[in-house]
């Protein structure tokens, strides 16, 4: 294996990244990949400094200067851990974005480089790249450590988040070989009962490794090892985290035989990546036949509804891309990942029936929201180069706006039925919760949809990278406060009045107000947003980027 | 009848000057041929003709319509294949042309039977129902010239149209062409292909870091570079000032 190889391989990625998602910025530092660790060695340093000021301040407390100190043991312990469910959730929504068609046709799969020398330096790259998380936590227990006196501990973390964000990074590379043979199996067949499964197969994979490596399972796993050690042996991710605190319990022959068991599952896991990528990638796109019927085209649904041939024309585009791009199964994936790996950490945790529905509720909401924002923050950038094709036709800014509205708020809509329906027939809950919370993931569908549809118009990202994100990195941070503040506004009323009921009488606090204020507030926030993105439409509109 | 009028234009990305004042009008039915080097600026001046870059200065107008001030009109009389067409690799070909139909308007009737005629002609039917990702840079190419035709544009803007065809796609795209030009269709297009601007068009504009160097027919060419009987290539590179190729191949053999 040639290391400098790997190495010049994994800049060139971070370089990509750097350079696509930082165009705007002038200051030239800033687009190279040494910006990426100057801001993560800030970070690191910010946080020491931070935590180096307040832990005295908090210790002074008695009571709290315990807890603070059973929080250090614990982040020390945790860290690790964290980091690899944190690389492994950042890889899976945005490290599987490069378009098949582009990753086959690449010029590094025409280079001579073997596939471990390339998993190496795609790992190394995303290590690299998401570096911050782990600068940031190693930067705050650091000072913890120091004040603890823990700093052997403390140089055991950094080197398990070290290692923790090597094994995320592998993981990622078994995904990407996984999906990548997901695809070109069915691709194979053809058709569109074929395209559904595999869209369905991408959405369980990625399903199935967030919640084999979900944090908040491991954390409630770690917390019943902390009182006595059980099930957390049997699960490879906590051995970092288990090596760490035999060390603090003083079994140091434990420690060491988990900490050679986390290198041993490390280099399994490079080296199933490694075959996983000889064996499945697949360096010629397939030739893939949708249908055998004739041609015969039709007025469709949304034609018959009042829209334009042209809205309705982009509609079934952005819906085939969204059913047929392997990179945008990750999306779909959203809120099956929100709502099953919630409901799965609460279950774990124990609770009532009532607290369960509650808290069903509020996560299908989250996922509803969540999911509305993000489909339409990344519906201009999905557009990619193929972009040209909107701005050589005769398409107004109103009718892009339409568009990418109606579709973001249809499928919505289709997740908030299917999550409606379950919650409604599993739980049983009363009429007004169900008229309350279907009101509420309606207006937040609308509301959301909107908000990410001003974003996507104002940052977006047409860059096709290996990873493309469809909306710049400070697109997609304005993009999410502003959908948390929305969502937030027009969920308020809701949550006030379940509140409310736990303390008061209902007649005190009417449920047709609430449901009518909920929804008010959504057709507003929507009215805003879809004035403002007809706006930013029509400047983007007004010359192609470059 | 005047169809297209670029006047003065300028276009400037930062410090690269892309286009420098140039000014070219086109009567109805006539081809007109873009000449020039890498870089020449043809690209940036059919991407302004079609209201996706918009001029620094100057003006562009479609039959008497300013394409900045209503792109939407020029747009639906102009027929645009780029120089490297990225055409939605997760349609079906059939499902992109059914899109563009719809984009342009066209009735369920109209384009059922233009999109036929077109996959006959360029030899695509059979793949018409398999993905763009898996389709050759030819059958790109002839997908994304099929697009430019269907909604019978009054002006064409082909960049590099023949880049990839086989010969048969490329005859037929001349003769189409041609054909449209009898019955009143204007044609501009850019090619480093020098002998297919001398068969087909009627003019050309050579362009040369961003600026037009020498405009005509092709007898008026060889007259302005005192080179009468000799090729458009022969023209070209004079007038281009890169005709001394021979030392940079011998070093380059070296």
């Amino acid at each position: 294996m040639n290391l400098r190889l790997v190495y010049r391989l994994a800049m060139v990625l971070v370089v990509s990244q750097v350079r696509a998602t930082r165009s705007r910025v002038r200051l030239r530092s800033f687009r190279r990949p040494i910006a990426i660790f100057a801001v993560s060695l800030t970070a690191f340093v910010l946080a020491f400094i931070v935590f180096w000021k307040i832990a005295p301040a908090i210790s002074s407390v008695e009571e709290a200067g315990m807890a603070l100190e059973d929080l250090t043991r614990q982040g020390l312990i945790g860290l690790p851990s964290f980091v690899i469910f944190f690389t492994i959730l950042s890889g899976l929504l945005w490290e599987l974005s490069y378009s098949a068609q582009f990753s086959s046709t690449d010029i590094i799969n025409a280079l001579p480089l073997s596939a471990s020398e390339y998993v190496l330096g795609s790992s190394l790259s995303v290590a690299y790249s998401y570096s911050l998380i782990p600068a940031i936590g190693l930067g705050a227990t650091l000072a913890l450590g120091l004040y603890f006196h823990s700093i052997d501990l403390w140089m055991m973390t950094a080197v398990f988040t070290f290692i923790g964000t090597f094994l995320g990074a592998f993981v990622i590379e078994i995904v990407r070989a996984v999906m990548s043979r997901t695809s070109s199996a069915f691709y194979r067949r053809g058709g569109r009962f074929a395209i559904a499964i595999r869209l369905v197969g991408a959405v369980l994979i990625l399903l199935v490794f967030q919640l084999a490596f979900n944090y908040r399972v491991m954390y409630i796993l770690l917390q019943s090892v902390i009182t006595g050690l059980t099930v957390a042996w049997f699960i490879p991710v906590a051995w970092p985290s288990l090596a760490i605190m035999e060390s603090y319990q003083g079994d140091y022959v434990t420690a060491f035989t988990l900490a050679i068991s986390s290198l041993v599952f490390m280099g399994a896991m490079f080296w199933v990546s490694v075959k996983l990528r000889e064996r499945y990638w697949v360096p010629i796109p397939a030739s893939i036949r949708i249908s055998t019927a004739p041609y015969s085209p039709k007025v469709g649904f949304l034609g018959k509804l009042g829209f334009s041939s042209a809205e309705s024309a982009i509609v079934k585009k952005d819906l085939r891309s969204l059913t047929r791009r392997r990179e945008m199964a990750r999306l779909l994936a959203i809120p099956v990942i929100i709502l099953v790996s919630m409901l799965a950490s609460f279950t774990s945790s124990g609770g009532s029936r009532l607290e369960f529905l509650a808290f069903s509720l509020v996560s299908f909401s989250l996922a509803v929201a969540i999911f509305s924002l993000v489909i339409s923050m990344i519906s201009i950038g999905q557009e990619a180069s193929a972009i040209w094709n909107i701005y050589s036709s005769p398409i107004a800014p109103k009718e892009i706006v339409r568009a990418k509205l109606m579709l973001g708020f249809l499928i919505s809509l289709a997740v908030l039925l299917v999550i409606f329906l379950a919650v409604g027939l599993l739980f049983r809950p009363s009429y007004q919760v169900l008229i309350l919370f279907f009101f509420l993931g309606l207006s937040l569908a609308m509301a959301e949809t909107s908000v990410g549809l001003m974003i996507g118009s104002k940052f977006p990202d047409f860059s096709e990278i290996p990873r493309s994100r469809f909306v710049t990195f400070s697109g997609g941070f304005v993009g999410t406060v502003a959908g948390l503040i929305v969502g937030g506004i027009v969920g308020a009323p809701a949550f006030i009045y379940a509140f409310v009921r736990q303390i008061f009488e209902p007649s005190e606090y009417s449920l047709a107000a609430v449901t009518v204020l909920t929804i008010l507030l959504g057709v507003v926030f929507s009215l805003i947003a879809y004035k403002l993105s007809v706006i930013k439409i029509s400047e983007l509109l007004k010359e192609l980027p470059t | 009848m005047r169809v297209l009028s670029i006047n003065s234009v300028s276009k400037s990305f930062g410090p690269v000057k892309a286009v420098q004042n140039v000014s070219v009008e086109i009567e109805a039915g006539k081809i007109q041929g873009i000449l020039g080097p890498n870089g020449s600026g043809k690209s940036t001046t059919l991407k302004m003709v079609l209201g996706m870059l918009k001029p620094d200065s100057g003006s562009i107008k479609v039959y008497g319509v300013d394409v900045q001030r209503s792109p939407i009109e020029a747009k639906r009389m102009i027929g645009y294949v780029p120089e490297s067409p990225r055409l939605y690799e997760f349609l079906t070909g059939v499902e992109y042309l059914d899109f563009i139909s719809d984009v342009h308007r066209l009735d369920v009737e109209t384009k059922k039977s233009r999109i036929t005629e077109f996959l006959e002609a360029f030899e695509l039917e059979g793949r018409e129902n398999e993905m763009i990702s898996g389709y050759s840079q030819g059958m790109k190419q002839k997908i994304a010239i099929i697009a430019a035709f269907l909604h019978r544009p009054k002006l064409l803007v082909f960049d590099e149209p023949l880049n990839g065809l086989d010969p048969k796609a490329a005859r037929i795209v001349k003769d189409l062409i041609h054909k449209l030009a009898r019955d009143g269709v204007t044609t501009i297009f850019s090619t480093h292909i020098l002998e297919i601007a001398e068969a087909i068009c009627d003019g050309i504009t050579i362009m040369y870091e961003g600026r037009i160097l020498a405009e005509g027919t092709m007898q008026e060419l060889r007259s302005q570079a005192g080179m009468l009987g000799s090729t458009l290539e022969d023209v070209f590179m004079k007038v281009t000032g890169t005709n001394d190729v021979r030392s940079i191949v011998e070093a380059l053999a070296r």
